[in-house]
């Protein structure tokens, strides 16, 4: 019985101490939402979210190039690869918006379907 | 002496009338000798002309190799012995030629059992070998499988990188003058990689064992083909051993009317010799007109 305690807590101990590996579709999608939540976060000043989303520019465009020089996706996770890789638009919005000559915030918009003209007429309701 | 060979030549006719019966039951008589191959699956990478060496070299392993090596030395010391027989036979006579005729109908039986051994032993070495390929052939077909539920992954993989390619120069630009920010580490690690990468397989495009294949019409041969086209070599050659086992046969009936003929001979031998003919007597009818004519 103390050895199965003693194997059990030497387990834990070990699972314990073992990093959380995300893998680097994850970490794509974790910067992304980041960057979406402070293009739409009223709180914050114009200049700071710009200043926010140049840095912001900088990273999504080192892990786009992370996920897709990675050869283990295809194993680890297939079908949530496959998903990103067939929303380009949406997945790698650095690319996509330099395909485009945009920004990321005016191409992200655009493909998610929110024009100027719609933002100018919309209400604030509750 | 004469008894002797008379004994052993009555027992040689039969052996030799029989043996087209004793040719089928070959198999039988084969020893337990066997080829377990112990090559794994993972041949199945190598080139159609190194696949075929690596089983060949695991055959050269096996104890049927070294049976069927032993048995080919034997066949070779048979036909040596049987060829100067067969040429000396012209300089003995009488008894000695009859011996020497024996010697070389038992040679022939003897050749011929050794043949039979050798082509049930090439037998199964064919039929080992064609199930090596057959299980090849049902791992490539496992493997062809799989890699089409992978090549839809590569397929939008390769289609995602290649769309990304084409921004990648503009957007390295775009992001340096718009930030006024020199490249992270990972970018210009990256750039640096990407373009040996580029170069590589440029090279690897470029490199002409690149293109060597087997083809047919100058059509691309698939790995299940090569393996197809290799199974039917095979069975080729087990037919042809079918055919050898033919041979065999008729060579056996040809030694059995030898055989035949030399007990003949034998007979003519002991009682036919010097011109002897039997004694006839005189019938009654011969002298009949002693007493039909009465004058």
């Amino acid at each position: 019985m103390k050895r199965l305690l003693a194997l059990s807590a030497t387990l834990f101990s070990i699972a314990a101490t073992m990093p959380a590996m995300a893998n680097s579709l994850d970490n794509l999608e974790r910067e992304r939402a980041i960057a979406i939540a402070k293009m739409l976060d009223g709180d914050i000043s114009v200049s700071q979210r710009s200043e926010y989303m140049m840095s912001s520019w900088r990273r999504l465009t080192d892990l786009e190039k992370i996920v897709i020089n990675d050869k283990s996706l295809k194993s680890s996770a297939p079908a949530a690869a496959l998903r990103a890789f067939n929303s380009y638009e949406l997945t790698f919005l650095s690319h996509a918006a330099a395909e485009n000559n945009q920004l990321i915030t005016q191409h992200w918009a655009e493909t998610v379907g929110l024009s100027t003209s719609d933002l100018l007429v919309s209400r604030v309701g509750r | 002496m004469m008894k002797k060979v008379i004994k052993i030549s009555m027992a040689l006719s039969i052996l030799a009338a029989t043996s087209l019966t004793s040719l089928a039951s070959l198999p039988a008589m084969a020893n337990e000798t066997g080829w377990t191959p112990t090559i794994s699956e993972k041949i199945l990478i190598l080139p159609p002309k190194h696949l075929e060496t690596a089983i060949e070299q695991d055959f050269d392993r096996s104890p049927l190799a070294s049976e069927l090596g032993s048995i080919e030395q034997t066949i070779n010391s048979q036909v040596s012995f049987l060829s100067q027989l067969q040429s000396d036979l012209d300089l003995y006579e009488g008894e000695q030629q009859l011996e020497a005729r024996h010697q070389l109908i038992s040679g022939k039986r003897d050749y011929i059992q050794l043949m039979g051994e050798q082509i049930q032993l090439k037998k199964k070495r064919l039929e080992v070998k064609l199930a090596i390929y057959d299980k090849l052939l049902r791992k490539s077909k496992r493997s062809a499988y799989e890699n089409s539920q992978s090549a839809q992954f590569d397929e939008v993989h390769s289609a995602v990188a290649n769309r990304a390619a084409t921004v990648d120069s503009s957007l390295r630009d775009d992001l340096f003058t718009s930030t006024m920010m020199p490249e992270t580490k990972f970018a210009g690690a990256y750039a640096e990689n990407q373009s040996a990468i580029s170069q590589l397989v440029e090279a690897i495009e470029n490199h002409p064992s690149n293109h060597v294949g087997q083809s047919i019409d100058g059509e691309p041969v698939s790995r299940e083909e090569e393996l197809r086209l290799s199974m039917q070599d095979i069975q080729s050659e087990l037919a042809i051993l079918s055919m050898e086992e033919d041979v065999l046969g008729h060579m056996a009936k040809l030694v059995s009317l030898d055989a035949q003929a030399f007990a003949d001979d034998l007979n003519d031998f002991q009682y036919g010799m010097d011109g002897f003919e039997p004694k006839t007597y005189d019938s009654p009818a011969n002298n009949l007109q002693l007493f039909i004519n009465q004058s």
